[in-house]
């Protein structure tokens, strides 16, 4: 089982990027699984066609102890198990204590023995913000850290502190930055930008994903572009990033 | 709130267990907590505590610390700490703030282990569940990391797993266990995690069973099963009638290699439901209530007898009708309910008695009533339960 966490700034694309990588690893045959790890739960809606999951911190919530698998595990398109650990209302509550107690949960109902997955999704929101967000690179979770950035300050400036987070528990024996996506913005110098902070990260470009409206018209019809438009370029990229993952050659 | 004590104090918490089964290993133990939670261990939790010199440490965790997520602060203490104690291994024992803010321990230990060189084990207690997990994960940690394969013992062995001094508190039960394991022909390999030594521990896979004497002891029962091929053997034998059968059952696991617990079987009245006030209410650990009703049984009672589980149920460990009680709502309903006549208990659960016609036998627990009723804890093994039996029915128990 190969697992994978997917990090970067909000919005920059990780969930977009996540279920494309999903679902073109489906079509290659693989069993997946997708985790999402962000309070706004909504990392699996375009494998699920626009369908909004119950999160595994509402069904806590709701049913106490008695929750089951098949009350917060979906199958989305491809076979995909999909999963959003959820979170409080902004606001209030402990968004990083969430993801714990919805890990916590996941390993309680044996989720990884039951599905059995080839490969474990796990996108996480933002930036490491606390101890509960780097859950997923703890021991016993994701080997390998993938960061999604454009070439915009801000998104670098937030891969920057995933790279430090990722530094820090080195020492610990924990996951290791596998390279990074670059989600472009159409910005000037964007790709010399991104290869600059990759080299300084001591990390590599595993895939440049050009901006395309397909992107956009996909999500429009609540699906991936790997579903909606198989045979475009796009759908090639994410393709092609998904095999590297599976290949191994995103070891850097 | 349903989950609210209104009279009863909260049993011994998870990090207490933990912290408990490592006493005796020369292990610098840190309770990673402001000082209450260490408090709680050393002044009520563990009644070993006083006049030893056992390096249990507090972190000191401070508000600044849990939001710093200051990990470098605890771990210079430790290594600090470890330079002039030279223990043979260091804990991290979680509390409930470092569990709310998301302290990683297990990576905490892991780096203090690659600095001091010293094994180093990081506990996830959290407070919010009971000692009985602590001393689990505690035992487990230490056998997956130190018990290798060796040769079986030429003679009969056991090792004695949940053996933990907030189930046995000071009775010499475990000793007096023991003396029957010798008068029977079985010498003992290890008990755990009471008395345990690193020696005895790295060399557990001698026994030819394992003997769980408590349910903190299940797990780690399980893992040498499941690793060494270990059979065991679930129980306590409680009064003199039920030594021939227990130690008849400890040799059938030893010869078949097949788990076995002891105490759940029975072909007598107490398979039914209780009724009409003819019934018997046990509440504690699972393992001695289960060791209570069989020699309640063996004396004589003709009534259904009930299990009802304090710290949590094994559905392996029941028979039809026992019960798990939660919180102090379904203690408080089950004590009181009209199909028991009598209840063995804790003193402190008598509080929640409503009907002073009912018989209540107290059976202190140091998780429960720590060192309050300490004293007054028999040894129940090798008739002295029988002798306790007969001298509380020489007097109106209800009066106790």
């Amino acid at each position: 089982m190969k697992k994978i966490a997917i990090y970067g700034k909000g919005g920059i694309g990780k969930s977009t990027t996540t279920a494309n990588v999903a679902a073109a690893l489906s079509s290659q045959g693989f069993k997946v699984m997708q985790v999402g790890c962000d309070p706004k739960a909504d990392s699996t809606q375009l494998l699920m066609h626009g369908k909004k999951i119950p999160s595994v911190l509402d069904q806590i919530k709701e049913k106490g102890e008695d929750v089951e698998l098949a009350d917060i595990a979906y199958t989305g398109f491809g076979g995909v198990v999909c999963v959003e650990s959820g979170g409080p209302t902004p606001g209030i509550g402990c968004a990083g204590r969430g993801i714990i107690a919805a890990f916590n949960k996941l390993e309680e109902l044996h989720a990884y023995e039951e599905f059995r997955p080839d490969v474990v999704l796990y996108d996480v929101l933002g930036d490491v913000v606390c101890g509960g967000f780097a859950m997923p690179i703890r021991d016993g979770y994701a080997e390998e850290v993938i960061i999604v950035t454009s070439g915009e300050r801000m998104a670098l400036f937030a891969a920057g502190n995933i790279v430090l987070a990722i530094d820090n528990f080195k020492k610990r024996g924990y996951a290791r930055l596998a390279g990074i996506v670059q989600n472009s913005r159409k910005i000037d110098n964007e790709d010399e930008i991104v290869r600059t902070f990759a080299e300084q990260a001591g990390s590599r470009i595993l895939q440049v994903i050009p901006r395309a409206q397909i992107v956009q018209e996909a999500e429009a019809l609540d699906r991936t572009v790997v579903e909606a438009f198989p045979d475009s370029p796009q759908s090639a990229c994410y393709k092609e990033l998904a095999k590297k993952i599976m290949e191994g050659s995103a070891n850097v | 709130m349903a989950r609210l004590s209104i009279l009863l104090p909260p049993f011994s918490p998870d990090y207490s267990g933990a912290a408990s089964a490592l006493f005796d290993m020369n292990c610098l133990t840190v309770l990673h907590d402001a000082s209450g939670c260490t408090g709680n261990f050393i002044g009520f939790d563990e009644p070993r505590w006083y006049g030893t010199h056992v390096p249990v440490y507090c972190s000191g965790l401070r508000e600044i610390d849990a939001i710093m997520g200051d990990d470098e602060k605890l771990i210079a203490k430790v290594l600090s700490a470890q330079k002039s104690i030279n223990a043979d291994m260091i804990a991290i024992v979680g509390s409930p703030v470092p569990m709310i803010v998301g302290c990683d321990v297990a990576g905490i230990a892991h780096e203090i282990e690659e600095r001091a060189g010293v094994p180093s084990f990081g506990f996830d207690t959290t407070g919010l569940r009971y000692y009985d997990y602590g001393v689990s994960i505690a035992c487990d940690a230490l056998v997956k990391r130190f018990v290798r394969p060796c040769a079986k013992s030429s003679e009969p062995s056991v090792n004695i797993l949940g053996a933990d001094a907030i189930d046995f508190g000071i009775t010499p039960t475990i000793a007096s266990l023991r003396r029957l394991l010798a008068e029977s022909g079985y010498s003992c390999s290890a008990v755990m995690p009471c008395g345990l030594s690193l020696d005895t521990l790295t060399n557990m896979t001698a026994a030819h069973v394992n003997l769980v004497v408590s349910r903190s002891g299940l797990s780690t029962a399980k893992l040498l099963h499941d690793r060494y091929g270990i059979p065991y053997l679930v129980g306590l034998p409680y009064g003199e009638k039920c030594i021939p059968e227990y130690f008849g059952m400890l040799e059938q696991v030893r010869r078949s290699g097949v788990n076995a617990v002891y105490g759940i079987s029975s072909d007598n009245s107490s398979l039914r439901k209780a009724e009409n006030g003819g019934g018997v209410l046990v509440i504690g650990e699972q393992v001695a209530c289960n060791a209570i009703r069989m020699a309640v049984e063996k004396d004589g009672e003709p009534g259904p007898v009930t299990v009802g589980c304090l710290f949590g149920m094994e559905q392996e460990l029941c028979r039809p009708y026992d019960v798990n009680l939660a919180d102090e709502k379904e203690i408080s309903e089950a004590i009181n309910d009209n199909r028991y006549s009598t209840v063995f208990a804790d003193p402190f659960l008598k509080w929640l008695l409503r009907n002073v016609s009912k018989r209540f036998f107290p059976i202190p627990h140091y998780g429960v009533s720590s060192k309050i009723h300490a004293r007054e804890a028999a040894d129940s093994i090798d008739g002295g339960f029988d002798a306790y039996l007969a001298s509380l029915e020489n007097r109106d128990a209800t009066n106790l």
